[in-house]
């Protein structure tokens, strides 16, 4: 599909839509909210479209290509709210002493109310507080590590082990469910 | 960041950029290793893997027009592909290449019989030096020229004198021949490229001709280089983008005689460099037709156009009635000679 896409094959580009836009647009909506999700699922097609080469099989299958870029996209914009949030509590020299990670949680609670993901909530749900916090705080919530860190009040290793710990065995989770796949198609 | 991470550190890092939770630096660091080391690669996207999962699993479908408005905007930035060659231009890099490769031959190679002729090396070359006469006569630069509407057996009085010469005068008549009609086009003269003429039984324009006789030349270099051994050439991709659009321009009108409307809804998909996607028809006129793709690599659909490749062994994948893909490569060689 990717070679035919290079060549500006439309129904190419349309066969990938039909199969990975609900993969794209789900995670813009569970990042952003379902009011900016169709924009950066747009505009991650279009990315495919106008830079196919981007695209690297050996990499990594067209459906977590297409997830990063989703995921990358939507963390972009919510840093670059986040910016503008900072800058007017700035200004306002408001009292609010971590306006990022308060506007992250309005997002994740817009976006996890409208998750219809019971397999991820219930792996998240089985991981020991510790590891889901930070998780949900880096993937949700789109924090880096040492901002994970300050908000739970950790030392910055033990919150990237968290995150790895997490990551592990919510990956064994869907393994389980079989959500995990080595070969996707590209 | 530790410049020196030991193993688990390592993991550590790898889970948070799989995350894209590390700071810029640290990310840009990450970036550098997973595309140095395969090992560190291969674990990284272990985890990547887990991130898409976890991805996956929060399917939600988009707005039903979505789609259309997606593509919709796909049409409006189209793919920055390779821009054709001038007919000209693409004819003079043919016969620059055949020139060059045969500057390169042993003395023992112009004996070789040239597959899938039955003249040698030194025939073939004689014979493309017959049909520079014959294009240059239809191009109004050449009086003395052979006649004959058989593309093989034209001039073959001329052949037979050339296969008596050495084979580097052979070289000289058929470049000679062939530079000048390229520098005639460029300097104005002959007809103008729209002007129809008569090239054995079909009728092409001048443009046309042009594009034909550089994809005859490109044809018979790779049949020197299989006859001598040595490895086939693929022209520039805006030289293989001006012989594939023509040659796909070609097959309404052969199938025609084939199967009227069968291409009524077909596309034509050459993938890799010089490429590009050719509608044959008009699919918005019949969308609830049955459609029909073809997609293949824009090489191999030359080599298929040239004759060299028979149309069961192309490699190709079609969407749609599949004799109706066997149909269109046969007649797609309908110029072969």
């Amino acid at each position: 599909m990717i070679a035919r896409i290079r060549v500006g094959d439309d129904e190419a580009l349309s066969a990938v839509y039909e199969r990975y836009g609900s993969v794209v647009h789900g995670v813009a909506t569970q990042l952003l909210g379902p009011g900016d999700a169709p924009d950066v699922t747009q505009e991650v097609f279009l990315s495919l479209w106008e830079r196919p080469d981007a695209f690297d099989p050996e990499r990594a299958g067209l459906k977590t290509y297409l997830a990063v870029r989703a995921r990358g996209r939507c963390l972009d914009r919510l840093r670059s709210a986040a910016r503008r949030v900072r800058r007017e509590v700035r200004v306002t020299e408001s009292t609010h002493a971590s306006s990022t990670h308060e506007y992250a949680t309005q997002v994740e609670d817009a976006a996890v109310a409208g998750i219809a993901a019971e397999h991820l909530r219930e792996a998240l749900s089985r991981l020991p507080d510790d590891q889901r916090v930070a998780v949900q705080l880096a993937y949700l919530e789109g924090l880096t590590y040492q901002q994970v860190a300050a908000s739970m009040g950790a030392p910055e290793g033990t919150t990237k082990s968290r995150l790895r710990l997490g990551l592990a065995r919510l990956g064994r989770e869907l393994s389980d469910w079989n959500l995990v796949t080595a070969g996707e198609p590209t | 960041m530790n410049p020196n991470p030991n193993q688990s550190e390592m993991d550590d890092l790898l889970a948070a950029w799989a995350l894209d939770a590390l700071d810029p630096v640290e990310r840009a660091a990450i970036d550098r290793l997973v595309a140095s080391d395969p090992t560190v690669a291969d674990r990284a996207y272990e985890m990547q893997h887990t991130v898409a999962a976890l991805d996956a699993s929060l399917l939600a479908e988009p707005p039903s027009s979505l789609g259309r408005s997606i593509l919709d905007e796909a049409g409006s930035r189209p793919p920055s592909l390779a821009e054709p060659s001038p007919a000209v231009d693409l004819l003079a890099h043919q016969i620059d290449a055949l020139a060059d490769l045969l500057d390169q031959l042993d003395p023992d190679d112009w004996g070789l019989t040239a597959h899938p002729y039955d003249w040698t090396v030194q025939g073939l070359v004689a014979h493309l030096a017959v049909i520079e006469q014959y294009t240059a006569a239809l191009l109004g630069l050449e009086v003395d020229a052979p006649q004959g509407e058989d593309h093989l057996r034209i001039g073959a009085d001329r052949i037979a004198r050339l296969l008596e010469s050495p084979p580097a005068a052979v070289v000289d008549q058929w470049h000679s021949g062939a530079q000048r009609i390229v520098a005639a086009i460029r300097a104005g003269h002959g007809p103008a490229f729209d002007t129809v003429v008569g090239f054995h039984q079909w009728s092409f324009s001048v443009e046309e001709l042009l594009i034909v006789r550089a994809f005859e030349t490109w044809t018979h270099a790779d049949d020197i280089r299989r006859t001598t051994g040595r490895r086939l050439w693929t022209p520039e991709a805006s030289d293989l983008r001006t012989m594939s659009a023509f040659s796909v321009s070609t097959l309404p009108s052969l199938m025609a005689h084939v199967a009227p409307d069968a291409l009524r809804n077909a596309r034509v998909v050459l993938t890799g460099d010089g490429g590009g996607t050719f509608n044959l028809g008009d699919r918005a006129v019949d969308p609830a037709g049955s459609q029909f793709t073809l997609v293949t690599d824009v090489v191999d659909y030359c080599h298929r156009v040239a004759g060299r490749v028979e149309p069961e062994a192309l490699d190709f994948s079609v969407e749609g009635d599949s004799d109706l893909a066997l149909q269109l490569l046969s007649v797609a060689s309908a110029f072969a000679v």
